[in-house]
């Protein structure tokens, strides 16, 4: 048998582990999944805050050359066959210093189709700089000050290597596009170290529709590295821009290596483990094609969870159509977004523990206190069953303090104690019964009584008299009744 | 000549001045002229039963016994509690009180009665009174006042309560009244437990004793309420305790 003073406080307890426990799960689950939610937004927001930034940052280039262009067919009579005369050169770069005033980087190049390639930069110097180059000439590239282009003397650099703008890329894709285009990454032989750019680009035409030249600006990677860089993205989180291939453009932390074999890294390789691990996740679950528009999702690596959050890069405005195919990854560490949260649920865990033990502890003595009465009820039983009842016995006290109680226990108690005491009357009426009819006489003990009394002159002299007085009083008697008799006929 | 009955128990509280009272009460409507003497001086109390309060007696039974008093002085006809119940018109009742008086109890207890003063005083009180029987409700146990009561007795009545105690007391008293030749010794169980038992319970006692039992009679809480206020068998002559002792009644009576 399984006492009720081990189950009842045992099913309390269970029950009051139960109800604490439940209520800690769901508040943990539902905190992990406010966490989630918050991981989710906080990524979504810094994604779509780059994508504005960045939107920015390519707008400029692209405005450039489309006003740069305009202005240029705005001007029809401005002969661009020579575009390295010295005051052609001065009348362009008049246009280009006003609408490039805003920004450090801004570059602007102007190639006709003979092969000619006028560049303003200020770069590498913060001075206004042309970079000319004539393919009928050689196409080496001479830098010069453009406060001095015209008047001769040594040009402040010289390229050797050959440069013909028919060639590249975004100048066929413009003639070929007869608009506005940007080119795919390549490395400018226009920079220092041969850095790697994209390149926006718009033809212009003369009146018989044939090209008079094409205006481009080179928007540098490396720039869009900075900008990333000098975002106040939160602790451990990292954001990089990569593209369908999975080629690395640019990333907000890590040093990232130039260029190999004329071509960008893989962000499988980049040296931010990070970077590293989560294109390793993406490429894995999607093919770095595929990645979908706005998608949030966890991934664990090692002992490590991290949010991620990827989206497609200037989808809209003025870059629809374009054919830039930029993806952006935004990284969080889940223990960082979520150490404050799950201390917090650490210390309620332990509240609850704690909770717990005081619940099943008061739970145990409350059950007891309930279950104490019918104890008593069992043990007196039991103790009138084998006959040990009498009312100095303790539990028959505690049965009575029992009846004392404004409940069920204390009427069953009051009950209880009254059927026992009628009971015990009744075992005790049956005893008596029993007693009077064992009339059982100790005759030594009898006979030894009487021995002393007898014994003594007192009695025998009492005996004596006794007899005398019976006598006299039989004498007494006898004349009256002779007396009756003769007087009675 | 009037018959001595002595009421005697070993224990005291075993009902001898209730048995006696009824007995008395009884007796005196069947047309005895009846007396009744308390020698129980530790504790006298008979008198409670016929609402005779102390103030009202001058003399008691010492005050005779000393001669400060006339025996006729020191008996009080109580026979008022009978109130024209009485079955024939000569019967009547009459209580010779025990000493109230704390300073003749100690004398009493000091020099003891003469058994020859007390059996002639007793003699004088059934000559001047004409009773045909004095019943003397004793003090409980066996000692010296008791003996002489016994040994001066016709009749000796043990009243008994069925338990082991009052088996082996009463065996003695019955002994020493067989040793001091009383003509007949009785016997009346009281406040015995199970109706059902008594026939059993009687014939137990006699076989045992060698002496006639009266009756038994069952712890009755009607008894009990009624205490030592009021005479029982007055106050219910159709009870069934009332019949027993009717029936004891009968047999002082015609021994
Ligand atoms: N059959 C009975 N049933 C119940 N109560 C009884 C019975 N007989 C006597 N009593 C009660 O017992 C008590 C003692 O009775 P009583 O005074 O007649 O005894 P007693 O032998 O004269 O006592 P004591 O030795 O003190 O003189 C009284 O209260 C009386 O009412
Ligand atoms: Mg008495």
């Amino acid at each position: 048998m399984t006492s009720i003073r081990v189950v009842f406080p045992l099913i309390f307890a269970l029950q009051i582990f139960v109800a604490v426990g439940l209520t800690g799960a769901i508040a943990y689950v539902s905190h992990m999944r406010e966490a989630q939610d918050t991981a989710k937004e906080i990524l979504e927001l810094i994604g779509n805050m780059i994508d504005d930034q960045l939107y920015r940052f390519l707008s400029q280039p692209i405005d450039l050359t489309q006003v740069y262009a305009d202005s240029l067919r705005g001007r029809p009579d401005l002969p661009l066959d020579d575009l390295l005369e010295p005051r052609l050169v001065k009348k362009l770069s008049n246009g280009v210093w006003t609408q490039a005033q805003m920004t450090r980087w801004a570059n602007l190049s102007i190639a006709n189709s003979a092969g000619q390639n006028l560049r303003f930069d200020r770069r590498e110097y913060g001075k206004k700089v042309v970079k000319v180059s004539d393919i009928r000439r050689g196409g080496g590239v001479e830098w010069r000050l453009l406060e001095n282009y015209g008047k001769g003397g040594m040009p402040l650099e010289v390229q050797e290597a050959a440069y013909d703008p028919r060639t590249e890329a975004y100048y066929r894709d413009a003639l070929a596009k007869g608009g506005l285009v940007v080119s795919p990454i390549h490395f400018s032989p226009l920079l220092q170290g041969s850095a790697p750019v994209v390149t926006v680009a718009e033809p212009v035409y003369d009146a018989h529709g044939r090209p008079r030249a094409v205006v481009s600006s080179d928007i540098y990677l490396a720039g869009i590295g900075r900008y990333l860089q000098n975002l106040h993205l939160p602790n451990s989180s990292i954001a990089f821009l990569f593209f369908a291939e999975g080629h690395l453009i640019a990333g907000s932390r890590g040093s990232f290596p130039g260029p190999i074999a004329g071509r960008l890294p893989l962000a499988t390789a980049s040296s931010d483990p990070i970077i590293r691990a989560t294109a390793g996740y993406i490429g894995e679950r999607y093919g770095f094609l595929a990645v979908p528009d706005a998608e949030s999702f966890r991934y664990v690596r090692g002992e490590q969870h991290n949010y991620v959050h990827t989206d497609h890069l200037l989808t809209d405005r003025q870059f629809a159509g374009l054919g830039l195919d930029w993806r952006l990854a935004v990284v969080i560490e889940e223990s960082d977004l979520i150490e404050n949260l799950i201390t917090g649920i650490h210390s309620a865990a332990w509240l609850s523990l704690g909770l717990l033990v005081l619940a099943v502890a008061v739970g145990s003595w409350t059950a007891a206190g309930m279950i104490r009465p019918i104890l008593t009820l069992g043990k007196v039983a039991a103790a009138l069953e084998k006959d040990e009842l009498d009312a100095r016995h303790l539990d028959i006290r505690q049965l009575e303090r029992d009846t004392r109680r404004r409940n069920e226990f204390g009427e069953l108690a009051h009950v209880f104690l009254r059927m026992v005491l009628e009971v015990r009357a009744r075992h005790d009426l049956l005893e008596a019964q029993l007693e009077q009819l064992r009339v059982n006489i100790d005759e030594a003990d009898t006979q030894a009584k009487i021995r002393q009394i007898a014994d003594t002159e007192f009695f025998a002299d009492l005996k004596a008299k006794a007899t005398r007085i019976r006598e006299e009083r039989k004498r007494a008697a006898e004349p009256s009744a002779q007396a009756f008799a003769e007087h009675d006929p | 000549m009037g018959k001595i009955i002595s009421v005697h128990s070993f224990r005291g509280g075993t009902g001898k001045s209730n048995v006696t009272a009824n007995l008395a009460a009884l007796l005196a409507r069947l047309g005895k002229r009846v007396g009744i003497v308390d020698t129980d001086i530790q504790s006298p109390g008979i008198h409670v039963l016929f609402n005779l309060s102390p103030e009202r007696f001058r003399y008691a039974l010492n005050d005779y016994l000393w001669g400060k008093c006339r025996i006729e002085e020191a008996a009080y006809d109580v026979s008022g509690v009978l109130e024209g119940r009485r079955l024939k018109d000569a019967g009547s009742l009459h209580l010779i009180p025990g000493s109230m008086r704390t300073g003749e109890i100690t004398r009493i207890l000091r020099d003891g009665y003469d058994v020859g003063l007390l059996n002639s005083g007793f003699q004088e009180l059934m000559e001047r009174l004409e009773l045909t029987h004095l019943l003397i409700d004793t003090h409980p146990g066996v000692n010296e006042e008791t003996l002489l009561s016994i040994a001066i007795s016709d009749i000796l009545l043990l009243i008994l309560r069925p338990d082991q105690q009052d088996y082996q007391g009463t065996a003695i008293t019955v002994e020493l009244a067989r040793q001091l030749e009383v003509e007949q010794t009785f016997m009346l169980v009281n406040k015995a437990i199970n109706p059902r038992d008594f026939t059993a319970l009687k014939q137990r006692v006699e076989s045992t004793y060698h002496v006639p039992v009266l009756g038994v009679l069952p712890l009755s809480g009607d008894v009990a309420i009624l205490g030592s206020g009021d005479i029982f068998a007055l106050a219910n002559p159709d009870h069934p305790v009332t019949s027993v002792l009717e029936a004891a009644a009968q047999r002082i009576d015609a021994a």
